[in-house]
């Protein structure tokens, strides 16, 4: 769970004053708690929430008709506005949604991303994935580094895309990766990780930015 | 002010489902089980034969719509839906040739297409994925599209939050997602009433589809599949 939180953290850093976001299912849901009061971010939700809110208070009344993407109760926020899916993406096309953070199965150094099939174990599906990975300004892929062992950061996705040369940064609990022209440059790595251990459950190779940063975030600190 | 009713588009859900036959395309409204026409699907299920349907919803749910699972295995020829994991039938349907993958966004604009007289659009959602695989792709400004269809409906089911005896629904919350394109997209839709209520009830600018599309009106009797 540290770990999700610290990624849900080190991405909300990364979002600015003034953007519209889609968040994905998963880690990226956790990122709307950890955002700064001096920022202001609407939130968009794919299934048809403009300035969506958190899930209500324990205690507060659910409405079962305001949800997220993921199916789990939400609430709206004072000046959101309810439109039906055609106007949700229509917005995400036009290119009104300045970052999009998801999860990936397979994420490489091309900034190809995988997440709607593993071959022969599971069919996900697409959702509204490949729709934001293509035309949001800003794709942001936040996952945990490896799945049980297995590498997901690769120079090359051996899954079925979900959207191609699209990816312009990877976050995960053990660093930060820019995708560039010139391939997947290192920038970031977090506190309790060294460079050798990043070498060794990447799968792709990259340089690493000659101002090599240490994440100031302190895992022990994020609570869920 | 006295407001004349037309009482002639309530029906039972058996009565519904009379009009489907053979082969027809099928348009759900729903975010999974969420404005889900649960009580309509369940009418088509137990008291229609139609076979070889082409279904179209935006995510079928094994766990919470079941007899939408058995409609799909038992009753279609072909699915169209954007999420799959969760469906056993849909994902039988995609092993065996038999589902339309369609991004989400597309799928929303294909039903609104269809509800807007136009055959079909370019989008950049697919360029480089197997999306692409056997459509036209098309250069605007030096970035790639691909050409996708109008998915034109036989029948459009899907729920509202009220439905006054014209027809004219309001929807509320997140509800709309598929369920307000269902009905232009479908050349005979019926809705499933959460409430019934006198035309004029719903005021005019809260009015989230008009009844000119809406054929028949049903009284919800479960929020979702059981």
């Amino acid at each position: 769970m540290i770990s999700r939180t610290y990624i849900a953290k080190r991405v909300a850093d990364e979002l600015e004053d003034g953007q519209i976001v889609n968040l994905g299912i998963g880690i990226p849901t956790l990122v709307p708690k950890f955002i700064s009061d001096d920022k202001h971010i609407i939130f968009q939700s794919e299934n048809g929430i403009i300035n969506i809110g958190p899930a209500p208070k324990p205690g507060e009344p659910e409405n079962p008709n305001i949800f997220d993407a993921g199916g789990s109760p939400a609430t709206i926020k004072p000046g959101g506005q309810f439109i039906d899916s055609a106007k949700a993406f229509g917005l995400i096309r036009s290119g009104k949604v300045d970052v999009t953070v998801l999860g990936a199965v397979q994420v490489d150094a091309q900034g190809n991303i995988a997440n709607w099939i593993i071959p022969n174990k599971m069919l996900v599906g697409f959702g509204g994935a490949m729709d934001l990975v293509t035309c949001a300004k800003e794709v942001i892929v936040a996952m945990e580094h490896t799945a049980k062992g297995q590498i997901k950061i690769l120079d090359e996705c051996t899954f079925p895309l979900t959207g191609a040369h699209c990816v312009s940064k990877i976050i995960t609990e053990l660093a930060v990766f820019h995708i560039t022209d010139h391939g997947m440059v290192l920038t970031e790595i977090s506190p309790k990780t060294t460079l050798d251990e990043v070498r060794a459950k990447t799968g792709a190779h990259f340089t690493v930015a000659d101002n090599l940063k240490v994440s100031q975030i302190a895992d022990e600190a994020v609570e869920v | 002010m006295a407001v004349e009713t037309k009482t002639d588009k309530l029906m039972w859900p058996i009565e519904a489902i009379q009009p489907v036959k053979d082969g027809d395309t099928v348009v759900l409204g729903g975010f999974g089980p969420l404005g889900y026409p649960a009580q309509l699907v369940k009418a088509l299920y137990l008291f229609s034969d139609a076979k070889d349907l082409h279904i179209a919803l935006n995510a079928p749910n094994g766990m919470y719509l079941p007899t939408l699972d058995r409609l799909i295995a038992e009753r279609a020829s072909h699915l169209t839906t954007t999420f799959v994991r969760t469906s056993r039938a849909a994902t039988k349907f995609f092993k065996e040739g038999k589902l339309t993958l369609t991004p989400q966004g597309t799928f929303a604009e294909r039903l609104r297409a269809a509800g807007a007289g136009i055959p079909g659009f370019y989008t950049p959602v697919g360029i480089g994925t197997m999306v692409a695989k056997g459509k036209e792709v098309k250069e605007f400004n030096g970035r790639q599209y691909l050409l996708e269809e109008a998915l034109n409906a036989d029948v459009g089911f899907m729920q509202a939050t009220k439905v006054d005896y014209d027809g004219n629904c309001y929807i509320e919350g997140a509800m709309k997602s598929f369920g307000a394109l269902v009905p232009a997209a479908s050349k005979y839709t019926v809705v499933e009433a959460e409430e019934i209520v006198p035309v004029g009830d719903i005021p005019s600018e809260l009015i989230t589809v008009s009844g000119i599309y809406i054929d028949g009106i049903v009284k919800v009797g479960m929020r979702h599949d059981q």
